[in-house]
């Protein structure tokens, strides 16, 4: 086989194949406002949302996708990002741009120490207490006044950015997604550096890892970190939207939400959280549509079924997300010939998050209870 | 093969429910109707409230649209636009500005809790749509010069607390106690009690919270008890209000209890049973019902509406007058505004005078919220109903 | 001190509602190494139909039984349906399933009927007294249904061929497979009897805890806790953990600003899953396999 076909048969994406797929992203993400204006019953409203909720998730990719570590607790961190927003911006009048990056910073903070005692614990244990922890945060901002207690916190300025004040929905898009758009290529970095290659094998075996003399602590936690930081972007970027902050954007079921929208996008990749944010939030907008018209009691309870029928659905028949489904696609449909072979190179299989990453169907998904 | 087949039976699953949705309609306003948003909870923790305001909204639509609404010399009918907001802020948000832009109404009925309108404030504001919200947090229409455009239906807290107070000193309490539930509705009581005690009209022996996920207060109650109050005032609505009242009985408590305007109807009754009987509640006139006396045109308006409501739907809420005047009001400064204009319309409302449902509105630009204090009365269950206390 | 005693009698009684999830939740986990995030929902269920079949005119033992048969009906659907496909998948998956079928669970019950909280009338009327502390009559059912829980899963495992191959398949699921028994089967088996004990617990509770479909999930979350504190694939511990749990919440919220009181349950999950997730009770447990 020619050297040339043989390049494009392997896994691991070349450069041009990565720049290619940002800028198909880019150019997706920026003509959104053109489609969403014209298409019912989209609004930009619809936009916003799921720029910010892909940001919260994208954390997800490299701690769930590829360290395995269910964290149940990332609205713990979007809501310190929203909180610090509001309370500095609103109560104190500081700098947007300040309160922003105290509250990742915050956030950050936060994720490092909990990261030191969580990560003895794995699995079902991990969920439970990113769970618990949420629960903990979202009862304690109920009580203090700095977070306007059950009124919450209203009264956030407008970021301004270029000299604009962004106040309508479409300003707000642009903005939301540029960063989403960074975000995205900041993970990508992450994700085919040698510390996405020690997540994943910490993901995979950790029995494994810790042979191979790597500090898993150390990498669950540097990931956790992450995530804790995008997270908290996040929520300051709706507390700027909203204008108006309280204990919602500590809810369980936006943590359960951010989950589902990693897993159905595409857990290992970093395109995932966009789509799955994407499908998540088409599927709520569709089901306020139509079921009303299938029965009266119908309504936003609906919504929480198919949250639970489309997790059940995705987790079960499509385990790599739709990314990760599509570009297998491609990948039988393009390989004319068999895959190198994994000693090609061990990048391979860690193969980043790119479109062309099918490298996550080679590996088998562990069996039993492995510790991880 | 299996497999795969069921994978892409999935993924088809999920692009035809978003292709085939494409087609939905638009929602177009005939000229001679006049388009009102409705902003409610009609899924979420506060559904409950969201349906009852949804009742008493068809109601009145029906019942004003019978005879139209006259402005200038054109006859229209009111076109309700109502959406789920779904307890949520960030839904709440979503569906206002959704209603204003997409269905260009010309004023807001809602959204029916605190949180689901103050994530609303700025966009009504910035936009100039006149809002009618049945939230009871003074933070809804304060400061009045960021909240120009909203109002809200549900009595000021403080009021509230002043009716309250007045019965105490009738029967000579000093020393109070209270409990109240852990959210927004919650906290406007709990403040307002605190700075009364600030004020020194009474005394706060012991404040005790519980959340709404909570189904037994004996610790609290126990904690409330010992400190030796004349009176518990409870802030909260069922199930949360018929629990306080069953735990406060079974702690063997001889003094009295108070209930806020959110205790419930009957289902406060049915839920707390025998022990209800001789607790009080403070809440507009109009649940009494039936025993309503006088022919002023404030009581006929209430009995009516609870005679209308009750032969509707079987039982009565205490939370539907605030939606059913949120719209009354709505259309009546319309009718006096004679125009269809948001900013008229505001104008006009500021200056209204209104008996609704609830009670008696004395709008003004400082004053944007709720019912006058006489308005509200004291209620007492006695066998087995509301009753007015004197 | 009188109050004191009164805290520890109170959070007895709601020691032994999340006793009662607990219990479903360690014997699930024991069996099948999967934690059911659905037990407080299978608790929901058992009381929000009971409730509702009261509502409208049953009789209240008719009513416990239907409520008690759909309910495990239920139980054996998630089984089949949601566990069953995903065998072998890596247990992090396990986990996000059962939520997913607690958000269904949830929603569907949300449909059909409403949020409205439902009132059941108490199984005998009248509060309990002694010595200064005062009960509600109800949770004594709640006791008699826990205990009775207990002795039945006891019976079960111990004494019946069925319940020695389910502890079999808990012990080491290749052996008892080599042995003849199918893991698939009593996975089948413990989902539904996780069920049926939830929904049992459901009707007791009914009269305290004013049913309504989000009540699953503050219960779950608490039967965690307590089974957690009991070491997870107990069941006698997960009671003892429900009680103590019960008792340390009323001593927290006795003593400190009771709004933090869940805070303390859920503090008190955080620090046992740090520092001790192999549970706390090191006692011989009875049904401890």
């Amino acid at each position: 086989m020619k050297p040339r076909a043989r390049r494009w048969a392997a896994r691991e994406p070349s450069r041009i194949t990565r720049l290619l797929g940002l800028a198909v992203f880019a150019a997706v993400l920026f003509s959104v406002p053109a489609v969403f204006t014209r298409i019912e019953p989209y609004t930009m409203s619809d936009g916003v949302q799921m720029a910010i909720l892909a940001i919260a998730a994208l954390g997800l990719v490299p701690l769930t996708g590829y360290a395995n570590q269910i964290s149940l607790g990332q609205a713990a961190f979007y809501g310190t990002g929203a909180y610090t927003s509001a309370i500095l911006t609103a109560h104190s009048g500081w700098n947007p741009w300040l309160a922003l990056l105290i509250g990742a910073v915050v956030a950050g903070g936060g994720a490092y120490v909990l990261g030191l005692f969580i990560f003895r614990v794995s699995g079902h244990y991990l969920a439970l207490a990113t769970i618990a922890l949420g629960l903990v945060l979202a009862i304690v901002a109920r009580q203090l006044t700095i977070t306007g207690g059950s009124e919450g916190l209203p009264g956030i300025p407008y970021l301004t950015v270029l000299g604009t004040e962004l106040t309508g929905d479409v300003a707000y898009y642009y903005f939301a997604a540029a960063v989403l758009l960074v975000a995205t290529m900041v993970v990508g970095l992450v994700v085919r550096s040698s510390l996405g290659r020690s997540l994943t094998a910490v993901g995979d075996s950790a029995f494994a890892a810790a042979a191979s003399g790597i500090d898993i602590a150390r990498y669950k936690r540097v990931a956790f970190v992450l995530a804790a930081v995008l997270a908290a972007l996040a929520g300051s970027l709706y507390a700027h939207w909203v204008t108006y902050v309280d204990v919602h954007t500590l809810d369980l079921l936006l943590s359960i939400q951010m989950l589902i929208v990693v897993a159905v996008g595409g857990m290992r990749s970093v395109w995932g959280p966009a789509v799955g944010a994407f499908v998540v939030v088409s599927l709520v907008r569709f089901s306020k549509e139509w079921l009303p018209a299938l029965s009266e009691k119908a309504g936003g309870q609906v919504e929480i079924v198919a949250y639970g029928v489309a997790l059940i659905l995705v987790l079960l028949f499509l385990p790599r997300g739709v990314v990760g489904e599509i570009a297998d696609l491609f990948t039988r449909l393009g390989a004319s010939s068999p895959p190198l072979p994994a000693s090609a190179s061990p990048a391979a299989s860690a193969g980043g998050g790119d479109a062309a990453s099918a490298g996550s169907a080679a590996r088998p998904a562990p069996v039993g209870k492995e510790p991880s | 093969m299996a497999r795969r087949i069921r994978r892409a039976a999935a993924a088809a699953f999920a692009a035809a429910l978003m292709t085939t949705a494409c087609a939905a309609e638009e929602t177009q306003s005939a000229s001679d109707e006049i388009p009102i948003g409705v902003s409610i909870e009609l899924s979420g923790p506060a559904q409950v409230q969201g349906e009852a305001y949804q009742k008493a909204l068809q109601l009145e639509v029906d019942r004003i649209n019978a005879e139209g609404v006259k402005v200038g010399d054109r006859t229209y009918r009111i076109k309700l636009v109502v959406r789920d907001n779904k307890s949520d802020p960030t839904e709440a948000l979503q569906v206002v500005k959704s209603m204003i832009d997409n269905d260009k109404v010309v004023a807001i009925v809602g959204g029916g809790s605190s949180p689901t309108t103050m994530s609303t404030v700025d966009a009504v504001e910035s936009r100039g749509v006149p809002t009618v919200s049945m939230g009871s947090s003074g933070a809804i229409v304060s400061p009045p010069d960021k909240r120009r455009f909203v109002f809200k239906t549900p009595a000021n807290t403080d009021l509230i607390v002043e009716t309250m107070i007045e019965e105490f000193q009738r029967q000579g309490i000093t020393k109070i106690a209270l409990l109240s539930v852990d959210n927004a509705y919650g906290q406007a009581g709990l403040g307002a009690i605190e700075a009364a005690a600030k004020a020194g009209k009474v005394q706060l022996v012991a404040s005790e919270k519980f959340t709404d996920k909570d189904k037994d207060f004996t610790v609290q109650v126990t904690k409330l008890v010992a400190a030796q109050p004349e009176a518990i005032v409870v802030w909260a609505i069922p199930p949360g209000s018929t629990i306080a009242a069953k735990n406060i009985k079974a702690s063997g408590f001889t003094g009295k209890v108070f209930f806020d305007a959110g205790a419930g109807a009957e289902l406060f009754i049915k839920g707390a049973g025998a022990e209800s009987e001789g607790m009080y509640m403070v809440h507009p006139a109009v649940l009494a019902g039936s025993k309503i006396t006088g022919d002023s045109p404030a009581a006929t308006v209430q009995r009516e509406f609870f005679q209308q409501y009750t032969a509707k739907y079987g039982n009565f809420s205490g939370f539907a007058p605030y939606a059913a005047d949120a719209l009354r009001l709505i259309v009546a400064a319309i009718e006096k505004a004679g125009s269809l204009d948001r900013k008229a319309i505001r104008d006009a409302m500021e200056q209204l005078t209104y008996d609704g449902v609830t009670g008696r509105y004395e709008f003004s630009p400082e004053n944007h919220g709720g019912v006058t204090k006489d308005s509200l009365v004291l209620l007492t269950v006695r066998d087995g109903t509301w009753e007015p206390a004197q | 001190m009188g109050q004191l005693l009164q805290f520890v009698v109170t959070g007895l009684a709601t020691g032994a509602t999340y006793a009662l999830v607990g219990l479903g939740i360690a014997l699930v986990f024991q069996v099948t190494g999967v934690i059911n995030f659905a037990q407080g929902h299978f608790v929901m269920l058992g009381a929000l139909t009971f409730a509702i079949l009261e509502e409208n005119g049953t009789a209240p033992v008719p009513a416990a039984l239907m409520a008690l048969a759909g309910t495990t009906v239920i139980g054996l659907l998630v089984e089949r349906l949601v566990i069953a496909p995903a065998r072998g998948a890596h247990v992090d998956r396990l986990i996000i399933l059962t939520i997913g079928a607690a958000i269904v669970i949830e929603g569907a019950a949300l449909v059909a009927f409403g949020t409205q909280p439902r009132i059941a009338a108490p199984f005998t009327e009248g509060v309990v007294r002694f010595g200064g502390v005062r009960l509600e009559g109800q949770y004594l059912w709640v006791s008699v249904a826990t205990i009775l829980a207990v002795a039945a899963v006891w019976v079960f495992l111990t004494q019946t061929t069925l319940g020695k191959a389910m502890r079999g398949v808990a012990m080491d699921r290749e052996a008892a497979r080599l042995m003849g028994i199918s893991p698939r089967r009593m996975s089948l088996l413990v989902f539904t009897l996780a069920a049926a004990l939830g929904a049992i617990g459901g009707v007791a509770l009914a009269p305290i805890q004013h049913p309504d479909p989000g009540i699953g999930i503050a219960l779950g979350l608490k039967g965690f806790t307590a089974a957690v504190i009991g070491g997870l694939d107990s069941p006698a511990g997960a009671v003892a953990g429900g009680l103590l749990l019960g008792v340390a919440e009323a001593i927290a919220a006795g003593y400190l600003p009771s709004g933090y009181k869940d805070a303390v349950a859920y503090g008190v999950l955080v620090l046992l899953l740090l520092v001790r997730p192999t549970g706390v009770l090191k006692t011989v447990r009875a049904v401890r396999v």
